[in-house]
């Protein structure tokens, strides 16, 4: 190692002279975070939550049904997502083939999709005596998460190292032995975090247990929102909302012990995948076809929907959506102006708020890396949670913001913020600091070297994290569906009205919506997609780093 | 011109520079040698303020620079991996230093265009930095840094890295550009020869410290 990477690596580089910057870089989103998160926890902890509210909810036979109810939806969930990710994953884990980046890509669609528009889209594509049903909400959470499933496990399949399944073979294992030693130790640490992250996600389903299936069906998501805005009982809904964050704080600790000692097997180059053998190509031609047409069914369901009314093919959803029908007392197109428009805001207060985030956590060293835990704080409270603690502490004076349209935006920046961060930090860390120095001996200002270097070469991240927390503010449905106003509803609070509602011209306009909607999110997913904002190193930025 | 006076930086428990002294008069050419890890980048970081000293002097034409941060010095320096810009073309690269002290764009594209003709790089200003071979990197990055008009130019290990030929061609022309700008080097190597090829002075890195 010369002198310079060594450097580096030392507390005492140019970007110390920058480090000051830090801390107060951290400032805005950490109070952000005090005020709209932990403020509004600590309000519903403190004062709408006592022991008789404990007692009373959780000695309650029905509180231990939905319990239970959660539990085990979400275990079958998690069993369907591998079940129709498994192939895929295997395809673009283990080949290299012509479209590999684009079957990737496509497969992962669903995660990016409202879970309002997938629930519409399954409603739309399942025959009647199953569009709200069990196997809906299975489906609904499987279509979800294959991306899932795909990004995590996949990386490590097209890592694992198959020089150890040769000497297990030249041992004397059988395939299934070599299965049982070799893939499983390597592949359990991917499959485990999967099917942890998936879990969290279905126990916590709420648009789709919502919608599909049916009025007697609720997870512990669902029946906080029904307690605190249909009953009014508060402190049941609170009590609730801790029992899911406890069982979810179970799930994320026994995940980790069992993936702690779980990097056996993986290379830590990146290796060649094979080509597809003949053999084998017509078994790839069918997972993908099967794969693709899975996850554009119900989008495709949604256009068609959208341009029928009852058995009759026409454009009169469209027409009622475009000429400012009613839906309560939002017109669908306001219902689309407040969606852009709380999409828009969310996006720019939420990429500032994580650049400045990001920026701290990455220049803090050790502090850096507790800050970034508490960046990941939103993704323990659910929406519906963040929703009635927001609604229960800015509810007098100067600040009863509830019925203020631009409160929906504050609560998006936050659900979104993780994401934006985790986004954001590894480009970040991806800059060589010797591109810094570089500039500060070409006369650059600390200021200048942050605009010219930093920010330039974060800008496809920056560009992803826009688009990701755009698509997030659209689709987000949990939090609006409790503060969304009448008169100011967003897109997916709209569809969900909608589709409560009787009448087959109705139902189209919800069809009509979610298409819209899809268009939107799909657009977004191309700007992620498409910017590379995991901004690699150049090659001569490596080169620095490897000596 | 540059005075480098008791020198001292800690890395760790490690004192890297143990009181390091050197005097470098105006347009003269000092190599430090020493082998890898002693210390040498370590003493160029110092004087550019890239590190900070725990004590000692650097002065410029007399002017006390130890506290100034690095961008008000008017120290250049050319990295050992060049580190070009890898979002700015050629022509971005070398005029950097001058958009950040707001030279007009026409004269700053005749400027670059003026020092791209000195390291023998015309028409390269609009290539991408990812696309240039290790000689013609460190062209643009010596360019770079000249544009800025520096005091004294910095060079860590400023061939390593290259190949035979390439190496003797672009020795020559740095030779032949510093003599025609009278430019104030220090530059740091590993390897004796490189070290009296390139500068009329050539120091053991050992000698310049008092401990």
């Amino acid at each position: 190692m010369t002198e310079v990477a060594e450097s580096r690596s030392a507390p005492w580089s140019a970007t110390a002279s920058t480090r000051w910057s830090a801390p107060w870089s951290a400032l805005a989103p950490v109070a952000w975070l005090g005020v709209f998160v932990i403020l509004p926890m600590a309000t519903l902890l403190t004062t709408h939550v006592d022991a008789a509210d404990a007692t009373r909810v959780l000695s309650r036979a029905s509180t231990r049904e939905t319990l239970w109810f959660s539990v085990w939806q979400a275990v079958v969930s998690v069993l369907f997502a591998f079940a129709l990710a498994t192939p895929v994953t295997w395809l673009v884990g283990r080949h290299d083939f012509r479209g590999r980046r684009v079957l990737r890509s496509v497969a992962s669609i669903g995660f990016l999709l409202p879970s309002i528009v997938v629930s519409a889209g399954f409603l739309a594509l399942l025959p009647n005596d199953l569009d709200t049903s069990l196997f809906a909400v299975f489906i609904a959470h499987a279509y979800f998460n294959v991306a899932v499933v795909l990004r995590v496990v996949a990386p490590r399949l097209e890592s694992l190292d198959t020089r150890l399944m040769w000497a297990a073979r030249t041992l004397g294992a059988g395939p299934l032995r070599t299965v049982v030693s070799v893939w499983w130790p390597a592949l359990r640490g991917a499959i485990v975090s999967a099917g942890a992250v998936i879990f969290i996600y279905c126990f916590s389903s709420y648009a789709v247990v919502r919608t599909l299936g049916g009025p007697s069906r609720n997870t512990l998501e669902s029946d906080i929102a029904v307690r605190a805005y249909a009953i009014g009982d508060i402190g049941g809904a609170v009590v609730l909302s801790l029992l899911q964050i406890a069982t979810i704080v179970v799930v994320v600790l026994l995940g980790r012990r069992v993936t702690r000692d779980a990097n056996f097997g993986v290379r830590r180059t990146r290796v060649t995948l094979g080509r597809l053998a003949n053999s084998r190509k017509l078994i790839a031609r069918s997972i993908a076809i099967v794969t693709v047409g899975f996850v554009l069914a119900p989008l495709a369901a949604l256009a068609v929907s959208s341009l029928r009314v009852g058995e009759q093919w026409s454009i009169a959803g469209w027409r009622a959506v475009f000429s400012g029908g009613i839906i309560g007392s939002t017109s669908p197109l306001q219902a689309l102006w407040s969606s852009a428009r709380t999409a828009f805001v969310a996006s720019i207060f939420g990429v500032v708020l994580a650049v400045l985030m990001s920026h701290a956590v990455t220049r803090l060293g050790t502090r850096g890396r507790w800050l970034e835990v508490f960046a990941m704080l939103p993704l323990a409270v659910s929406p519906v949670t963040l929703g009635l603690g927001l609604i229960v502490t800015f509810d007098e004076h100067w600040y009863d913001w509830r019925s203020a349209w631009w409160f929906v935006a504050v609560v998006h920046t936050i659900v979104a913020f993780p994401l934006a961060v985790r986004v954001l930090v590894p480009s970040w860390r991806n800059v060589s600091p010797v591109l810094r120095d570089a500039a500060a001996v070409l006369g650059a200002s600390p200021a200048r070297r942050l605009l010219d270097i930093d920010l330039r070469l974060l800008r496809p991240a920056i560009v992803a994290a826009i688009a990701l927390i755009g698509a997030v503010s659209l689709g987000e449905f949990g939090a609006a569906s409790m503060l969304s106003r009448s008169g100011a509803e967003t897109l997916p609070v709209a569809i969900s009205r909608l589709l409560g509602r009787t009448g087959d011209v109705v139902r189209t306009q919800a069809f009509v919506l979610a298409t819209l909607l899809v268009v939107a999110c799909l657009a977004a997913l191309l700007v992620i997609d498409g910017t590379d904002w995991r901004t690699r190193p150049s090659r001569k930025a490596s080169r620095a780093r490897s000596h | 011109m540059l005075a480098v006076t008791d020198l001292r930086a800690r890395r760790g428990d490690n004192d890297v520079l143990r009181g390091v002294s050197l005097q470098v008069s105006r347009g003269e050419r000092v190599a430090v040698h020493g082998p890898s890890g002693c210390g040498k980048t370590t003493l160029l970081l110092a004087i550019a303020g890239l590190v900070p000293v725990t004590s000692g002097r650097v002065t410029l034409a007399g002017i006390d620079v130890t506290g100034m941060p690095t961008h008000r010095r008017g120290v250049g320096m050319v990295f050992q991996d060049d580190q070009l810009f890898p979002h700015f073309n050629v022509a971005e690269n070398v005029g950097y230093s001058l958009r950040v002290a707001g030279m007009p764009k026409n004269e700053r594209k005749q400027r670059v265009e003026g020092w791209l003709h000195q390291v023998g790089l015309i028409g390269f200003g609009a290539r991408s930095v990812d696309g240039l071979s290790g000689g013609e990197a460190k062209r643009v990055a010596l360019a770079r840094t000249l544009a800025a008009s520096p005091s004294v130019v910095l060079l860590d290990e400023p061939l390593t890295g290259l190949d035979d030929v390439l190496r003797d061609r672009l020795l020559n022309d740095l030779r032949a550009l510093f003599d025609e700008l009278q430019t104030t080097v220090v530059m740091v190597t590993h390897d004796r020869a490189e070290a009296a090829a390139l500068s009329h002075r050539a120091v053991e890195f050992d000698r310049l410290m008092r401990d």
